[in-house]
């Protein structure tokens, strides 16, 4: 099984986070239902509807948030029927929502000069394209040469 | 033939057998759109719940595919083809891909060498690419290059919608904007 570690070490806060890779908690998946949760205290009802995710994938976000402390539930009575379970975020969830803000001021990983040769090689394979060649033969012959030359990526 | 196109005429004929909607995402999705950069990495994304992939899993050792299957919440798989001895990692639910009726009437049929793909829309590929938990420089390149390869035309509504819904939007943005 596969465990990914997010590292958060803003001010003096120190907060590990691992989640699983595939029960869909990327650290976006993370913020977003946090959001949701800290807006407005919803149930589950309600942040189906916020995050529009469907409602089994919901209760299972809900659980691992819960699981890793980023959320607590309460009964909450209010007319007739059992009392409605709601979401709010804890202490640490609103820590890791901070952190996550400003992680999202984080420079892109790619440089300048990585980004525009990028772009460059795009433009040829567009020209490439434009006269007619195949550009997915290209790069299957591309890979056959790597492998050849024993650099496979 | 080419070993890894064998892997995925193979791969994708066992899926049009057993009637599976599938896309081509990742290295093998960006030649038809962006640059073109050699990867051994064969990724396939697959709409099927819990108990169809257990009965394609089933299906696909019968046609010589070796499974490895990890956790049922993993979001992916290996299918090992022990004829062409590569390997194909089948995802279930990709980073940033919302499984829907749009999202497959967006993937785009190609043709190559004879055989016929369902590869992702470019719009989903961006997002897959920048929804990664483990995002590295080499997919924030990949996405510049959809970006700016021409004849490729993108549906910028529908790409901030996904964008937005994954979180990604600003890095899009950002990225588009720069050099």
């Amino acid at each position: 099984m596969v465990f990914w570690s997010v590292k958060f070490m803003l001010r003096g806060l120190n907060v590990i986070i691992s989640f699983r890779r595939g029960n869909n908690m990327s650290v976006e998946s993370t913020a977003q239902m946090l959001t949701a949760i800290q807006s407005r205290s919803p149930g589950v009802k309600e942040l189906v509807k916020a995050t529009r995710r469907r409602s089994q994938a919901t209760v299972r976000l809900v659980r691992a948030l819960r699981a890793q402390g980023l959320i607590a539930s309460e009964r909450k009575a209010g007319g007739r029927g059992r009392p409605k379970e709601v979401f709010k975020a804890t202490p640490l969830g609103i820590e890791y929502l901070e952190a996550y803000g400003r992680l999202r001021g984080v420079p892109l990983r790619a440089t300048e000069g990585e980004l525009r040769k990028a772009a460059e090689d795009a433009r040829y394979v567009g020209r490439l394209a434009a006269r007619g060649v195949d550009t997915f033969r290209v790069f299957m012959e591309l890979n056959a040469l790597v492998r050849a030359t024993g650099h496979a990526p | 033939m080419s070993g890894l196109l064998d892997t995925l005429r193979r791969f994708t004929g066992l899926l049009d057998r057993n009637h599976v909607d599938y896309m081509v995402i990742g290295g093998y999705a960006l030649p038809f759109y962006g640059r073109i950069r050699a990867t051994l990495d064969l990724d396939v994304a697959v709409a099927v719940e819990d108990d169809e992939f257990r009965s394609l899993c089933s299906r696909a050792e019968k046609d010589g595919y070796q499974v490895s299957l990890g956790s049922p919440l993993n979001p992916y798989c290996i299918y090992l083809d022990t004829v062409t001895r590569f390997e194909v990692e089948v995802w279930r639910r990709p980073d940033g891909i919302r499984w829907d009726q749009e999202t497959l009437r967006r993937r785009r049929r190609f043709s190559v060498d004879g055989l016929e793909l369902w590869v992702v829309s470019p719009e989903d590929f961006i997002v897959t690419k920048l929804a990664r938990p483990d995002r590295l420089a080499q997919d924030e390149m990949d996405v510049k290059s959809v970006l700016e390869r021409s004849g490729v035309e993108l549906d910028w509504r529908y790409l901030r919608a996904r964008a937005e819904d994954a979180q990604v939007w600003g890095i899009l943005q950002a990225i588009h904007g720069r050099a």
